[in-house]
């Protein structure tokens, strides 16, 4: 077992008998031996007990038999494991069930939600240390981890209710139940239990597969010991202690509550009266008037404005509200009928639109006497002969909303206030006002942009103060501190009523007296106005206002409608931006002048290289002769090549060095190339490990491209990258950073040091309710603070869509690993020799055969060594090929954007490769569609990827099979693996998905391996001259005419074309 | 408590203007008045039975009756409860496409002048066409001594199944312990029950007329709401099933589970049985994709122990402990802990 590891795993869980049953599934067979069972039943080749568990994890070994989908007499494996060993699951479908006995580890109650959380922590796929991760969690963990945070909220938010428990004997005990039947609850269960996937429903036991009865037990078990060790931590056993659980069955209730034991002890005669009574009084949740057509309802109205003075501090008895009933009807919210109106109905039945209300006067009294029951002071009404409103002095109104609205909403009826209830706008906050200068004239020359530039940023410190505010209305702490002492939580002012909680008064005369404003850092003031819970300030912060160019900075969403200075394309730029990307270059000009670091996150395709490459040319041509800092550029070796292509395309006045490569320079000679260029590429790799001689360089600017290589902040290279000093930093992305939160913590953190605090306190303040709960509201204040310094715009913006061209080619220039390099050498060393020594036919074979090894190298070197049959094999390794490199960049990239992509492949076999090895690093259901694929296959798959669920997002093609009357609007994305050097044939294949039909901006994706004969041949046809046209239509075949020596110059390699590492 | 509804009117007396009519121009082969079995429910809702769509020329022109038993679900809805799905397929496999529409015509005008479903028995007195009305009646097999004794075994073996059962519901997978036995607890198909008529259209041949139709109709929807009385009709009323299954259970299955006293419902979840093992292979291994859009944010609630403020006093006014105040403080306890829990819990490793 030692010899195994967590990484060969896929564990999956299942609740039965009360317990969390974990067990997982291996790529290979496992030793029944080592698993010794308890069953009649098969048992499953290849499921073993989990190991490499942490230590205080306790788990009973048990047996549990489960049905599962097989076929020929074996299990097949899950779709997990599937993707983890690269097999093949086309004919999984034709499955049937058959029931295997399972060795388990059966986790205690108290203990699944701690287990489930860990699992999910250990299975990151991102994180560095492979060896420490399991190979995949089954569906089973990620509904049952659901199910956990889903009765970690039902205990935050008091949704239990004590039970009795009663077994066949008649036996009492008590449990902490979870109520699942309110609005919301219902909701959250709803959504829970129609996921519940197969595999977490496939135990044999007394549940029948039943997902509603295995859920609510598990949750019900998982509340209860909860609940129950938190009574015994807290001693409330002692409570129950003194009394006498025989005369008051009370206690004896409690006696099963608050200890370890449930049993209820109890006489038989007193038995069934229990179970009577409190069955009773659970049940009163349930009376929710549910299966009648109307609703009762309540509406709390302010006293009437007329003669009423515009601020009352405190309402005297004589100030009424009045509380008014009314029936609703179900189906149509908008039909009310007033009780005013109700007592003036002569009929027993009448119809409104259509809805018929039978005895509306019985019913209303009915349901008035059922809302009494809740809200005592509708008692008074009931005395009434024909009951239509109650009134309220102004404390009652206040009670009623605050305490009486929720039940009696909880309870099925309905109740309406007044539109400033419960609204930021009715409540009592402090806002903060900040103070700076205008932010005109920023860029003009006599300025000095970077001198001031590098002083500003999140540190500056500006001027604040705040004020009590409620609405719109803002108050002297004089005028506050006299309403405070009125002590009336409702208050009439301006003419308006508002609620002042009297917890809030005092936390707001004590929150003004400690900050009585001054000078902050401006990140520290951003913090405090947009992120801090009322639990730091002790009461609401309603807003931020802010005057000057803190003003622009906050303006608006991704900085998009912030009123800046608009720059233009810069004049010695070679193209010309479109009007988006102008809008980008000057947004990061205005973040870099108040010393901000920037994000840039456009969508794939939208360019956010030559939006940077203006910014370079920018700043430049405005400080002429003063000169300017080199740039540094880190980047992932796969995009190396084409930033060098578009710097030299877009700006070739630009001095570019490219620092990577076993001769790159070092030491001082590093120091002395980099002071005459202005920009320096070099890897994430080379960052930390030259980091020595970095440090020793001057920076104007620091660069991420692809920030997102940074995500894990405790990495090596993001640290070494974040140390790295410059006055100016930009990051560029292309992935959503908002919804990947530790990527998004590393990136803020580059970018704008310490702004959202260490990544623990993010972690526990944003991450873990985020990713965790899908807590909306941390998600919305995390999001308005990271906001102001990132702008991102998709394809689909109507201020993006209009100006971008219905299909965008680029070319990828990508590197040759060192392994493809080492074949490519030694396949053209061998070719050059053989030729030497044949002539005719026989040589002109010679060099085909030679090209089409090169082709493959430069695809992945597994295809050309034929290194399995990759249908059935293992997958292969994509760090292997540079060109497999980009690609799983950006097909995470356009996968997480929601985009679907075409991938056209001359070879067959490169297909499967692919196809295999997207599966498994994707995380996704990969087509494959190729000249032997059946007809009737053909056309599902086709369906598949027209369908566009998000579930099948790639279509791999051999061109030859994408050829005739395929119509693929749903990819966006089309991506020519390698190249057949025919524009007329791409072109069709690329107009599978930009014809007819599509709506959207079709990006296609050019391969291309640097400095082998993939650029060659490409730089030849981009030539247009006599000899391109000879290779467009024959492909290499003029190849095979060239000189010796003319092919050894084409063939050899250029040395710093490849990549030290990916 | 305050449910006031009768059971007088429903929705076909909208067309109340109309329906006199149809006893006088009853015999007027003219233009036939469309108002009693034009589907009253809005078009929008799509039909579930292929026949209730044509509402074409059918010709139901019965004897109007006066408080008669109606069948309630409208043309055009999906029955909510499994069990009255399946009698209306066995009825429509069981009548000619005509008859079947015309049948539940007559169940939803309310021809049926009594029910009586009661004990084995279940039969309609229905008004045709003709003066008198008819006398129609429904029987289901028996379960003999020795089979009644298998089934209460059978059951008592299944915890869930005894606790449901014993807390007077019945058990989404009930069908599940009958077929093992050779039994079947509900009908699936037209010979699992013997429809029988008083009416010229009856013959042993044809046993499905309108009014066998129409009694199947109201007998499903009775079945909806109390799925329990379906064993009377075997012969094995449900008092009897619950005392044998106490008794069996209490003559000792072993880890007996203990069930809540009370069943909580949760409408569209727990009245809806999970759909058969076999036929969810396709996503077996996949999480359903709403599972994206639960949240549980950990926060305290906004009024604190709400349920308990719902619940009101205790249950035991008698008792002296003051049992309300203790858990209000247990559930702030309860709240505090698991916000705790959830910060801390990354801390653990």
């Amino acid at each position: 077992m030692s010899a195994c590891q967590r990484s060969d795993q896929v564990i999956h869980a299942n609740w039965s008998a009360g317990r969390l049953h974990l067990w997982c599934e291996q790529a290979h067979n496992a030793d029944p031996e080592s698993n010794p069972i308890q069953s009649d039943l098969p048992q499953h080749p290849f499921a073993v007990r989990p190991y490499g568990l942490p230590d205080w994890v306790h788990g009973d070994q048990r047996t549990l038999s489960l049905r599962l989908p097989s076929l020929k007499d074996r299990p097949v494996p899950s779709v997990t494991l599937s993707r983890l060993t690269g097999r093949d699951d086309d004919e999984d479908h034709a499955a049937i069930l058959r029931e295997y006995a399972i060795p388990t580890l059966a986790i205690r109650p108290i203990d699944a939600g701690p287990v489930l959380e860990w699992l999910i922590e250990h299975n990151d796929p991102d994180a560095d240390e492979q060896d420490d991760q399991f190979g995949g969690l089954g569906a089973g963990i990620s509904y049952f981890v659901a199910a956990s945070r889903l009765a970690s909220h039902l205990l935050a938010a008091h949704r239990v209710v004590p039970m009795i428990m009663q077994d066949a004997q008649g036996e009492l005990s008590a449990s902490w139940w979870p109520w699942l039947s309110d609005g919301m609850t219902a909701d959250r269960v709803q959504k829970l239990v129609g996921s519940m996937p197969g595999v977490a429903r496939a135990v044999t036991d007394e549940h029948a597969h039943d997902a509603w009865s295995l859920t609510t037990e598990f949750l019900a078990g998982v509340t209860d010991a909860r609940c129950r060790a938190t009574m015994i931590r807290e001693d409330m056993h002692d409570t129950v202690e003194d009394a006498d659980a025989d005369s008051d069955p009370q206690v004896a209730w409690l006696e099963g509550l608050l200890d370890a034991t449930e049993e209820v002890p109890s006489v038989q005669g007193q038995r069934a009266e229990i179970v009577r009574k409190v069955r009773r009084w659970i049940s009163e949740l349930e009376d929710r008037g549910e299966s009648s057509n109307w609703r009762f309802g309540l509406r709390i109205a302010e006293p009437i404005a007329e003669g009423l003075a515009e601020d009352i501090s405190k309402p005297d008895a004589t100030v009424k509200w009045s509380l008014s009933f009314f029936l609703q009807s179900v189906d149509d919210e908008e039909i009310i009928l007033r009780a005013s109106d109700i007592w003036l109905i002569q009929r027993e039945r009448i119809v409104i639109s259509g809805l018929t209300l039978e005895n509306p006067q019985e019913l209303l009294m009915a349901e008035l006497g059922r809302a009494s029951r809740h809200y005592k002071k509708l008692e008074e009404a009931l005395d009434a002969s024909e009951p239509i409103e109650i009134l309220l002095d102004s404390q009652e109104a206040y009670a009623f909303l605050r305490e009486n609205k929720p039940i009696l909403e909880e309870q099925g009826f309905a109740v309406h206030s007044p539109p400033w209830w419960d609204s930021p706008s009715g409540r009592l906050g402090a806002r903060l006002k900040i103070e700076s200068d205008p932010a005109e004239g920023l860029f003009d020359e006599n300025g000095d942009p970077d001198g001031a530039g590098a002083q500003l940023g999140l540190s500056t410190l500006v001027g604040y103060h705040w004020e009590i505010a409620i609405g719109d209305t803002t108050l002297t702490l004089h005028e506050f501190e006299q309403l405070a002492q009125q002590n009336a939580p409702l208050v009439r002012i301006g003419g308006k009523w508002v609620e002042i909680r009297p917890e809030d008064v005092q936390n707001a005369i004590k929150f003004i007296s400690e900050n009585p404003g001054g000078e902050m850092e401006l990140g520290e003031a951003m913090q405090l106005a947009l992120a801090s819970d009322s639990a730091q300030t002790g009461l609401p912060v309603t807003g931020l206002e802010a005057t000057g160019w803190v003003a622009s900075l906050l303006g608006g969403e991704g900085g998009a409608s912030i009123k800046l200075p608009e720059l233009e394309t810069p004049e010695h730029f070679n193209g010309s931006l479109r009007p988006y990307q102008a809008r980008g270059m000057s947004w990061m000009a205005f973040m870099e002048r108040f010393g901000f670091g920037a994000c840039l996150a456009d969508d794939m395709g939208l360019g956010k290289t030559i939006q940077m490459l203006a910014l370079l040319v920018h700043e430049r041509a405005v400080a002429g002769e003063a000169g300017v800092d080199p740039t540094l550029l880190i980047v992932p070796m796969s995009v190396i090549g084409n930033w060098m292509k578009e710097a030299q395309k877009f700006a070739p006045q630009l001095r570019v060095m490219v620092h990577h490569g076993v001769e790159r320079a070092t030491d001082q000679a590093f120091v002395d190339t980099v002071a005459g260029t202005d920009l320096v590429l070099t890897t994430y790799a080379l960052a930390h490990r030259d980091r020595e001689i970095i440090d020793k360089v001057k920076w104007g600017r620091i660069v991420l491209d692809e920030a997102q290589f940074i995500k894990n902040p405790a990495a090596k290279q993001s640290q070494a990258v974040r140390s790295i000093v410059a006055p100016k930093r930009v990051a560029l992305t292309g992935t959503p950073v908002e919804n990947r939160l530790s990527e998004l913590w590393s990136i803020m953190d580059f970018l704008n040091p310490g702004y959202l605090g260490a990544s623990g306190t993010f972690r526990k303040k944003f991450s873990l309710p985020i990713e965790r709960h899908r807590d909306q509201n941390k998600m919305a204040r995390l999001r308005s603070m990271v906001s102001p310094f990132i702008l991102r715009r998709v394809k689909t913006d109507p201020t993006v869509v209009s100006d971008l061209p219905s299909k965008i080619e680029s070319k990828e220039w990508c590197p040759l690993t060192p392994e493809q390099a080492k074949l490519y050498e030694g396949c053209v060393q061998r070719m050059l020799t053989d030729v030497d020594q044949s002539e005719g036919i026989h040589r002109r074979g010679l060099v085909l055969a030679a090209l089409i090894k090169l082709k493959q190298i430069c695809n992945h070197p597994a295809q050309m060594l034929k290194e399995s049959d990759p249908q059935f094999g293992k997958v292969i390794d994509p760090m292997r090929s540079g060109k497999c490199v980009r690609l799983l960049e950006q097909t995470s990239e356009l996968i997480s954007e929601g985009d679907q992509a075409l991938i056209f492949t001359q070879f067959r076999q490169m297909g499967h490769i692919l196809s295999n090895m997207l599966r498994h690093e994707l995380g996704k259901d990969v087509l494959f569609l190729h000249g032997g694929t059946p007809q009737g296959k053909r056309q599902k798959m086709i369906d598949e990827f027209q369908e566009a669920t998000g579930k099948s997002p790639i279509l791999i093609l051999s061109l030859k099979a994408g050829g005739v009357g395929l119509n693929l609007t749903a990819a966006t994305h089309v991506f020519h693996f390698d190249r057949w050097w025919n524009p007329a044939v791409e072109n069709q294949a690329t107009d599978r998905a930009y014809r007819i039909g599509q709506t959207r901006t079709v990006q296609v994706h050019k391969y291309i391996v640097r400095g082998t004969l993939e650029e060659r041949i490409d730089e030849m046809i981009e030539s247009k001259t006599e000899l391109a046209e000879n290779i467009i239509g024959h492909g290499e075949r003029w190849l095979t005419e060239l000189g010796t020596d003319k092919l050894r110059e084409l063939l050899t390699l250029r040395a710093d074309t490849i990549a030290d590492e990916m | 408590m305050a449910k006031k509804k009768t059971s007088k009117p429903s929705d076909a007396d909208k067309k109340k203007p109309e329906a006199p009519s149809d006893d006088r121009v009853m015999n007027v082969i003219a233009k036939p008045t469309l108002s009693a079995h034009v589907p009253t429910a809005p078009k929008k809702t799509k039909p579930q039975y292929a026949s209730f769509r044509s509402s074409r020329k059918s010709l139901v022109n019965p004897r109007r009756v006066r408080g008669g038993v109606k069948f309630k679900l409208k043309a055009g809805e999906v029955p909510r409860s499994w069990v009255t799905q399946r009698l209306l397929r066995v009825a429509e496999h069981g009548a000619p496409a005509d008859v079947y529409r015309d049948g539940l015509e007559y169940a939803r005008l309310g021809q049926t002048k009594r029910l009586i479903i009661e004990g084995t028995l279940c039969e309609g007195i229905i008004q045709g066409r003709s003066d008198k009305p008819y006398t129609t009646t429904l029987d289901l097999s028996r379960f003999d001594a020795e089979s009644q004794e298998r089934v209460i075994a059978a059951m008592a073996d299944q915890v869930r199944y005894a606790a449901k059962l014993l807390a007077g519901e019945l058990p989404s997978n009930i069908e599940d312990v009958f077929a093992p036995l050779g039994l079947k607890l509900f009908p699936a198909e037209p010979g699992d029950m013997t429809p029988k008529c008083s009416c010229p259209d009856w013959s042993k041949d044809q046993p499905w007329c309108k009014h066998t139709v129409c009694l199947t109709a109201l007998l499903a929807e009775r079945l909806g709401d109390d799925p329990m009385v379906i064993f009377g009709l075997h012969g094995l009323p449900s008092q009897e099933l619950i005392d044998g299954l106490r008794q069996k259970r209490a003559v000792g299955v072993q880890g007996s589970g203990p069930a809540p006293v009370l069943l909580q419902h949760v409408p569209g979840v727990s009245d809806v049985p999970s759909p058969p093992l076999d036929e969810s292979l396709e996503s077996f291994w996949e999480v359903g994709a709403r599972l994206k859009e639960l949240d549980t944010p950990i926060e305290p609630p906004a009024l604190s122990c709400v349920l308990l403020r719902r619940l009101g006093p205790s249950p035991f006014p008698e008792g002296r402990f003051p049992l309300i105040g203790l858990m209000a403080t247990c559930y702030q306890l309860i709240g505090e802990q698991a916000i705790r829990e959830d910060e801390h819990s990354q801390d653990d490793e």
